[in-house]
């Protein structure tokens, strides 16, 4: 039989070329179950899902212009849970494959290279893994329509480059933010993983705070975020540029899509400290202007094509891989990440069906943080419990500090774990 | 959990001190329970034999080489001995290599170990023209590329579910086995039938594939040299 492969699509094609320990691309989405964790049955689970996923169960090839992406013989890896979170994948050790199960305690959490699929996709997978966990516990646990199941045939829509399908040549536009202010701080001397504070708060009750200034959470939370790091931050050097807060956006919402591969953009919530002087209600109004102003269909439409356009130039599609190679790299010294100061990614609330209540406790997400950048942001909400995390890679704790107090002087409870790397790492 | 004042947060990792602004806690009532697993330091990889090894054979090549020049009498004896050299340090790392393809191992072999006769040939007992250039391009290059395209014809046949991965390096293989063609044609060798057989062989074993894997091969390119 022939093995199915796949092209990677227009945002999984940088990820291998730039990936390395320091900047991994990896996020981690983790579910804390009401019940200690099987290995053998999560094992067991994550094989009988091969055929349902193909997109997730492969393995990287190189091929003379591109790499490409090629069905893996291999089982997945469970391994217990590593203290280095995000840790870039060493594909050898990994079976080949680009994700990787752990367990610690009641937690189980799947660790993810952004090249195979964005968070969605990812949301996908391991809600349909927690499934199949269950049923293979012998928990009465039946599907509503919220969870792929192994018994379905894997669609082709689900395996579609769709930057690709959505490309129009005609209108495209380029982020307009500026080179991003970078938060001070001490490295740690790990470069492997990195520490994470991670909060958990009521849903209703941060939904009912945002909703008193007008304000979904997002931009609520993006603006808090600006906000904390102006008041941490010392003004001299917050002078020199604006504060840049890159939000992903699912692009699912605004196209017809299907697709459990890469489909999602980002914008820029840009606010530059050296215009004036700063209240939190003025920065949520500016980020609540920018969030209507940037977050359109027909803005992101163009960054699409834009983004298409490069991998479509006949000259960059013939240059064989190693000069994709150096110039990929060139490009990314040149623009890369500079654009940013925090990446905050916002999954958005699970949905289980109803006869998985009580068994999952909540979920968590953390993106990983890359080499240029200090912190990125995962929220996730299921269950009534948001979960906001903070990567981070500086020993100092003043925005999460600044961040999660205000939110606990506004009334609502905050709790909060951490992997404590301050005092280790 | 434990709680900490000047935050107004609960804590539910077992601390001493508040993760956020690092002063002391109060504890508010339940357990506090380690949330992630302890750090541990990692242990780094350490290349120590890779830099010895690389060390040692370019201070054996340079004391050689020195010591040919300076008693010259008409061999580069030394030649010889850093082929073998370097022959020995990048294969020894490319085959003890635990991550490297099988028949990138065996291509490369198959490339590296006539050469090094060749070398050998050309710069032994003092002959030093190309025309010498005999034993090793008539007889040890044509049945050494010969034994390595049996090899993975024999590891393609045994096992078949493996076939698809050997595909390209048996095609590069079997593209070298045409050197010896090259080499008939330039009058190099002497006798010339080792390298027509090996000419052949390669030839037989094209066809071998294109009639056998022609689909896979077909694919195999078109996953390769998509654009």
């Amino acid at each position: 039989m022939e093995s199915r492969w796949y092209r990677l699509d227009n945002a999984a094609k940088i990820y291998p070329i730039l990936a390395n320990p320091n900047r991994s691309y990896i996020f981690r989405i983790a579910a804390n179950l009401n019940q200690e964790v099987n290995p053998e049955k999560l094992l067991e689970a994550a094989g009988d899902l091969k055929a349902r996923f193909p997109s997730i169960y492969v393995r990287l090839r190189t091929g003379v212009f591109w790499y490409y992406y090629e069905e893996n013989q291999k089982l997945p890896r469970v391994l217990p849970e590593s203290p280095y979170i995000g840790r870039a994948i060493n594909l050898q050790e990994n079976n080949g494959y680009f994700f990787t199960l752990f367990y610690y305690k009641n937690r189980i959490s799947l660790e993810v290279f952004h090249s195979i699929c964005d968070g969605y996709g990812a949301m996908e997978y391991f809600k349909a893994l927690l499934f199949r966990y269950y049923e293979l516990l012998g928990a009465p646990v039946e599907n509503d329509g919220y969870i792929l199941t192994m018994d379905q045939h894997p669609s082709h829509y689900e395996t579609e480059d769709s930057f690709l399908k959505n490309y129009m040549p005609t209108k495209r536009a380029r982020s307009s933010a500026k080179r991003a202010y970078r938060i001070h701080g001490t490295r740690f001397r790990e470069v492997n993983g990195h520490a994470v504070i991670n909060g958990k708060i009521p849903a209703s009750q941060l939904l009912a705070l945002a909703k008193k200034h007008n304000a979904t959470l997002t931009q609520y939370l993006a603006a808090l975020l600006t906000y904390c790091i102006y008041r941490a931050e010392a003004m001299t050097k917050l002078s020199n540029k604006p504060v840049n807060i890159c939000v992903p956006v699912n692009m699912r919402r605004f196209f017809e899509s299907k697709t459990l591969r890469n489909f999602s953009l980002f914008f820029h919530t840009s606010i530059d400290c050296r215009e004036r002087e700063w209240d939190f209600d003025s920065m949520l109004a500016s980020v609540k202007e920018q969030f209507d102003r940037e977050l359109s269909k027909d803005r992101l439409h163009q960054t699409l094509n834009a983004n298409v356009s490069i991998e479509k130039n006949i000259a960059l599609r013939s240059c064989p891989i190693f000069i994709k190679w150096v110039l990929i790299k060139i490009g990314c010294m040149i623009h890369g990440d500079k654009l940013t100061t925090i990446n905050m990614s916002n999954i958005g609330n699970v949905q289980f069906p109803a006869s998985m209540d009580g068994l999952i406790h909540d979920f968590e997400a953390n993106p990983s943080v890359g080499s240029d950048s200090t912190h990125n942001i995962g929220i996730v909400s299921y269950n009534d419990i948001l979960s906001i995390s903070f990567s981070r890679k500086i020993y100092e704790t003043d925005i999460e500090r600044l961040f999660f107090s205000h939110i606990a002087r506004e009334g609502v409870d905050v709790e909060i774990q951490s992997n404590l790397w301050e005092d280790y790492a | 959990m434990l709680r900490c004042n000047s935050c107004n947060v609960n804590i539910s990792t077992k601390t001493t001190k508040c993760p956020l602004c690092q002063s002391p806690i109060q504890q508010n009532g339940g357990d506090a329970v380690e949330t992630y697993p302890a750090f541990e330091p990692m242990v780094e990889k350490s290349n120590t034999l890779f830099k010895i090894v690389s060390f040692a054979a370019i201070s054996c090549i340079m004391t050689l080489v020195t010591i040919n020049l300076l008693t010259y009498s008409g061999s580069l004896w030394s030649v010889i001995a850093a082929a073998g050299i370097v022959y020995a340090w990048l294969m020894s790392f490319l085959t003890f290599r635990k991550h490297t393809h099988l028949g990138l191992k065996l291509v490369s072999h198959a490339i590296a170990i006539p050469l090094l006769l060749v070398v050998i040939n050309m710069f032994s007992s003092g002959q030093s023209t190309t025309h010498s250039v005999t034993w090793a391009a008539s007889y040890a290059m044509p049945f050494i590329l010969i034994g390595f395209i049996l090899t993975i014809n024999l590891i393609m046949i045994i096992k078949t579910q493996y076939l698809r991965d050997y595909l390209i390096y048996q095609l590069a293989l079997v593209i070298i086995g045409f050197v010896p063609l090259l080499l008939v044609l330039l009058g190099a060798v002497d006798p010339i039938f080792p390298s027509i057989l090996t000419v052949g062989f390669s030839v037989l074993t094209m066809l071998g594939l294109f009639i056998f894997t022609k689909r896979k091969i077909v694919s195999e390119f078109g996953r390769k040299f998509h654009m």
